[in-house]
């Protein structure tokens, strides 16, 4: 096999992400090649120069910055009804758009009954206010009607 | 879930967010930003994933999104092989004879602000591969995780970073033995 065909390899071998498969392959090239050698001795040495490159910390204001975020979303309530499928949200919408009309039309009811009462009594006291027979109030209104 | 990304990934991120921009300043607006995306699209995330490699994935593709912003050393996504080969004639023609040098340099300790240099001259493509397998011991697995896609192209694309960080390394030292 050619060099050029296992330097890809190389690279993997260094990493120590080569099949074994492929580390036999390449061991027995390398055995024989200098020049791919020394390729494998410096992607290693590239590695270690990269590891070695100082990393700063993470400042503490941005650790906290992100930490007051979360804390943030955690108080805020969960949006579920969002997330529901489309078809449950129609189907909640309906039922409370039910709901609604029938408290309207139990009220509106309530509301009627209150007034024939009323009626009722304001006729009831009116009555009391008549005379006894109702034969002469229905003559004499009749009487008036014709006049 | 996010307190324990905070609280134990945090460092990886912020490392990974200082190589890729080359500056602490923008390495916090990256970290600040993407986790504000993390959390505005979180049902986006499956959660089958580890929350870290998915935080890197949306960090990476933040950069790679505001790359004009945070990259000033910008090297065209769609030219890496352009990318790779920039300064290659230099450093062709030095390979051979500087074949030891380039050993004996990475060897050196003090080296480490040049390294530090060529790496963010980079394209961003071989940046973050670099960073994620030299610099913070990720494996092939996770490193396709991050930046979705398959073994065989993390692999590929770790060996043209070498190759591209080879020859900038050689340019490098070049010109400061010519100083």
């Amino acid at each position: 096999m050619e060099c050029r065909e296992l330097k890809e390899l190389l690279s993997a071998y260094a990493d120590g992400q080569a099949s074994s498969e492929e580390q036999v392959l390449l061991l027995a090239h390398l055995e024989g090649c200098p020049a791919c050698r020394r390729e494998l001795k410096l992607f290693q040495t590239m590695k270690t120069a990269l590891r070695r490159v100082c990393s700063p910390a993470v400042p503490a204001d941005l650790r906290a910055a992100l930490l007051a975020q979360a804390a943030r979303r955690r108080s805020k309530p969960t949006p579920w009804l969002k997330r529901a499928p489309v078809g449950v949200g129609f189907s909640l919408a309906f039922a409370a758009a039910v709901l609604a009309i029938g408290v309207e039309q139990f009220e509106s009811r309530q509301a009627d009954s209150i007034s024939v009462d009323a009626m009722l009594a304001a006729h009831n006291e009116y009555a009391l206010t008549m005379p006894l027979c109702p034969q002469e109030l229905v003559l004499s209104d009749l009487s008036m009607r014709l006049r | 879930m996010i307190e324990k990304l905070i609280n134990e990934y945090s460092q990886q991120a912020y490392e990974f967010a200082v190589h890729l921009c080359g500056s602490a300043e923008e390495a916090k607006e990256l970290m600040q930003e993407s986790f504000f995306r993390l959390i505005r699209h979180w049902d986006q995330y499956d959660a089958s994933q580890p929350l870290e490699n998915y935080f890197m994935t949306v960090m990476r593709n933040l950069y790679y999104d505001g790359i004009k912003k945070w990259d000033r050393g910008f090297i065209s996504l769609e030219t890496p092989v352009a990318g790779e080969d920039e300064g290659s004639v230099l450093a062709d023609a030095l390979a051979d004879e500087d074949a030891e040098d380039l050993q004996t340099a990475l060897e050196r300790r003090e080296v480490s602000e040049t390294v530090r240099s060529v790496l963010e001259e980079l394209a961003p493509e071989y940046k973050a591969v670099l960073i994620m397998s030299d610099m913070q011991g990720l494996g092939y697995n996770e490193i396709a995780s991050v930046l979705d896609c398959s073994l065989g192209t993390v692999r590929s694309r770790l060996w043209r970073a070498r190759n591209a960080f080879k020859k900038k390394m050689r340019k490098h030292l070049y010109y400061l033995r010519v100083e």
